[in-house]
């Protein structure tokens, strides 16, 4: 049905609203006027007394439920009977009286109740009951009872007063919850009525009607009556309360009150030969007794109901959330065993929800993968932590995709543990992406070792032609100037000339020799490490005049040559360093060997640095000491702090790089 | 009289050429070879005065064969003959037991006076590079040192630590080294110093005042 149509029906069933109010009004007049001939009819001997007065409850009902700019009507349409029949006795004071206390009491009840008893919700909950019971029940009619009793002699002030008071609060308390609620749930019901319930409620209704009648109306049996009867009623009232909660219990009470009254009036039951105004406080406070703890018990249940809708509600919003999210979802309970699985994790695994319950999902998880992560969920779950784990699951198609899988211990609202949620995402792309680049990464260092291992090769291959050839070809030009200038025949100005040559051509030869060694020191390969550091150490101390100490203790032989020109190339680089930054005197170079490893130590009392700011500035050379390092799996640590010197340590293994 | 008898040993054959030609007149080249093993050998084959060889030769270098000879018992003198200008490849032929090191390109004089010298049961020294070599014997004569100077200054600092109570690890964490660099100085400082326990080692380093009370 479009909105549109809806709307015209709407309309054709709506007459205008001053016709519809005028009709409503009529209507409560009517009822009105019904109720209260009834309740006239209704008085209880000696002293006429009503033990429930129904028309100011069946107004309070109107007036809870229609807007308060209608209430004028109401009022008038209701006491029309009542002023009429005063009109027709010539207004005496007391039925002035009446009117004006009646009036008063309901507006502050139907103001109470739609202030603080949430009006037709008035018995849904036990707050909202309290609030009706206080205003309405109490308040109202303790109020009024002070204007209603001077309607009485004055000696009889107190006992008009408690006339007053009891039978508006056993209205108020029966006749006003059953109307309210039928008015409630005639807005809320649904519109399709279960035939089991119908049946139900029928039965309920029969079953009281007949033991009210029993208990209540049976001809009394005199002094032989038993009290203890009144109590057959609870059960059947007990069963509408849990069955059918507010609207049950109102009901059914108001089906108690109306029988006990009318029982009471025809002089049966145990309310009966109500000769004295003590019986109708008897049955006034046996009807209040009942309906009290009652309503409270039907208002508990209602607001257990509602409760339980929300979260049924909540539950729902939660699954459509979960199904339609783009992400795998989880959920365990308190014992490790997993409870739930979101579409999308179904969807994923191509598995029945059966069949991934309790432990059933870890047989999708790679057998590679299974065991570590069994391992890290059990250990997260017993200290109650985050996790985050990575692990190849198996998808439909049956290739097993990298998932991150993040869990979160949840807790009922009191705080204990109840379990965990988790969620997951496919990171099979990402993981490729991850071995690439660690793949390009290895690539990429193998490629730079290799580099570096040909420019050395290719060093020391030019070191050795130019020692090997140029330098001992320039000495033997030497020898053979040096054997010219022994010649006793040539003149003093030939010898001193050959002897300049002679000394020009071992200056070449030093400077070749020099650069030879810059590019590859032979000396390592002649002499071994101990030997080529000390040599390198005593240049160093020449050149620079900064005194070098050097240590060389237990290096045992057999260093791999790599790992040898590597030390050997970090302490010309760490010294190098002292000569340019550290501003000092002396240095101490240690060289230490131990069963497996092979220590390097440089160190200055010198000025120091800021390790942090030396690492990304190029000049001290700091990266390419560590990548040579790395190249024979040793480890170099750097210590510097300014003002307080630099170490250089370098730990190289024995056995060069194990891979 | 019959000539003191050489071999030569150099792998640059005009080098060794020359060489030849200039010892001829004084000395007789019995040989001349190429490497480090066939020195040894040579060596052992022919009765020899005096062997001049190069330090750096192909196969075994010339300290190596030098060493190898004198161990067999082969009497002969050796003097090296060198394009280092290095103080230690001297010492390093000195402790060999070379009688003479000289500087190729200070050959024509000073490897005459070296195997003159060697002949008389003295030990030459290319003046180039004896006073160098002097020196750098008189920097590491033993005697001035005591214990605790044994130590690098790195290892004091890593004693003090320990002796404070530190484990390896804390030590690291200090000095900023690896764990294993720590514990390789701990094994070193207890062996330099002979010592087995942590408890020695805190009391050697009151003893030395390295830590106080």
């Amino acid at each position: 049905m479009s909105p549109r149509n809806e709307a015209t029906k709407d309309n054709t069933r709506r007459l205008p609203g001053a016709i519809r109010l005028a009709v409503r009004v009529l209507a409560v007049g009517v009822i009105c006027h019904v109720s209260t001939e009834i309740g006239f009819a209704n008085k209880l001997p000696p002293h006429n007394i009503s033990a429930l007065w129904p028309t100011g409850a069946i107004l309070l009902s109107v007036l809870v439920a229609t807007p308060v700019r209608h209430w004028w009507a109401y009022t008038v349409a209701a006491y029309f009977t009542s002023v009429m029949n005063d009109a027709r006795a010539g207004f005496p004071v007391a039925a002035i009286l009446f009117v004006v206390a009646g009036v008063f009491e309901i507006w502050i009840a139907a103001v109470g109740v739609r202030r603080f008893a949430g009006g037709l919700r008035a018995f849904d909950n036990p707050r909202n009951l309290i609030a009706f019971i206080t205003v309405a029940v109490i308040l109202g009619p303790f109020l009024s009872a002070f204007v209603a009793a001077f309607a009485g002699t004055t000696q009889n002030y107190w006992f008009y007063w408690r006339v007053w008071f009891l039978s508006e609060a056993v209205a108020f308390l029966t006749l006003a919850p059953a109307i309210l609620t039928c008015i409630g749930v005639a807005y809320t019901a649904p519109r399709v009525v279960f035939v089991p319930r119908l049946v139900e409620i029928c039965l309920i209704v029969c079953l009281l009607i007949a033991i009210c009648a029993r208990v209540f109306n049976w001809p009394s049996a005199g002094d032989g009556s038993v009290p203890a009867l009144v109590y057959l009623p609870l059960p059947l009232l007990l069963w509408a309360a849990m069955r059918f909660g507010p609207l049950g219990v109102n009901i059914s009470l108001l089906i108690v009150a109306i029988m006990s009254i009318s029982g009471a009036v025809q002089g049966r039951g145990p309310f009966a030969g109500a000769s004295s105004a003590d019986h109708v406080v008897s049955l006034q406070l046996f009807l209040i007794a009942m309906s009290t703890p009652l309503m409270f018990l039907a208002a508990l249940i209602a607001e257990g109901r509602l409760k339980a809708i929300g979260l049924s509600e909540s539950e729902a919003r939660f699954r459509s959330m979960a199904d339609t999210a783009p992400v795998m979802i989880w959920m365990s309970d308190a014992t490790k065993r997993c409870i739930y699985f979101n579409k999308p994790w179904l969807d994923f695994t191509g598995r029945a929800i059966a069949q991934e319950l309790g432990d059933g999902w870890a047989e999708g998880i790679h057998p590679d993968d299974r065991e570590r992560c069994m391992t890290e969920y059990v250990t997260a779950f017993d200290a109650r932590r985050h996790f985050g784990m990575e692990y190849r699951l198996r998808r439909r198609d049956g290739e097993y995709r990298w998932i991150l899988d993040c869990g979160n211990p949840r807790s009922a609202p009191d705080g204990t543990f109840v379990g965990y949620i988790g969620s997951c995402i496919d990171i099979a792309e990402r993981k490729q992406a991850e071995v690439q680049l660690r793949a390009s990464h290895e690539q990429q260092r193998d490629l730079a070792s290799r580099l570096l291992r040909a420019q050395e090769e290719e060093r020391r291959r030019l070191a050795r032609e130019m020692h090997d050839d140029l330098t001992q070809r320039l000495a033997v030009m030497a020898i053979d100037v040096g054997r010219l200038e022994l010649q006793p025949s040539l003149s003093g100005t030939v010898t001193e000339s050959l002897r300049r040559t002679r000394d020009q051509l071992v200056t070449l030869s030093e400077d070749v020799h020099d650069l030879s060694r810059q590019l590859h020191p032979s000396i390592l390969d002649d002499l071994g490490l101990v030997d080529a550091l000390r040599s390198e150490c005593d240049r160093f101390s020449q050149r620079e005049t900064i005194a070098v100490s050097y240590q060389a203790d237990t290096v045992p032989a057999g260093l791999p040559r790599d790992s040898a020109l590597c030390l050997y190339l970090i302490a010309q680089e760490a010294l190098r360093n002292v000569a340019r930054h550290a501003e000092t005197d002396r240095v101490e170079v240690t060289l230490t060997g131990c069963e497996a490893d092979v220590l390097l130590t440089v160190s200055d009392e010198g000025k120091g640095f800021d390790l942090g700011a030396a690492r990304s500035h190029h000049g001290l050379g700091l990266v390419s000491m560590e990548e040579r390092a790395r190249l024979i799996g040793a480890e170099v640590s750097i210590q510097s702090h300014p003002g307080k010197g630099t170490t250089v340590s370098v730990l190289s293994p024995l056995r060069g790089r194990e891979s | 009289m019959t000539r003191p008898r050489v071999l030569l040993a150099d792998d640059h054959q005009i080098m060794a050429e020359g060489l030849k030609g200039l010892l001829e007149p004084e000395f007789e080249v019995v040989d001349v070879v190429s490497d480090g093993r066939e020195l040894v050998a040579a060596a052992k084959r022919h009765r020899l005065d005096v062997i001049v060889a190069d330090i750096s030769m192909p196969t075994l270098n010339g300290i190596e064969a030098a060493i190898q000879l004198r161990d067999a018992g082969v009497a002969s003198k050796v003097i090296f003959l060198t394009m280092h200008r290095d103080v230690a490849y001297a010492r390093r032929a000195l402790e060999a037991g070379a009688s003479g090191f000289v500087l190729k390109h200070s050959a024509p004089s000073d490897l005459v006076t070296a195997i003159r010298e060697a002949l008389r049961g003295q030990t030459y020294v290319s003046p180039m590079i004896a006073g160098e070599l002097l020196e750098s014997y008189r920097e590491s004569s033993p005697g001035k040192q005591d214990e605790a100077s044994r130590l690098t200054r790195r290892q004091r600092e890593v004693l003090q630590l320990l002796a404070e109570g530190c484990s390896a690890k804390e030590v690291a964490a200090i000095l900023k080294i690896s764990p294993r660099t720590a514990e390789f100085h701990r094994a070193r400082i207890l062996s330099a110093l002979g010592i087995q326990t942590t408890a020695e080692l805190v009391q050697y380093a009151i003893r030395h005042e390295i830590i106080s009370l």
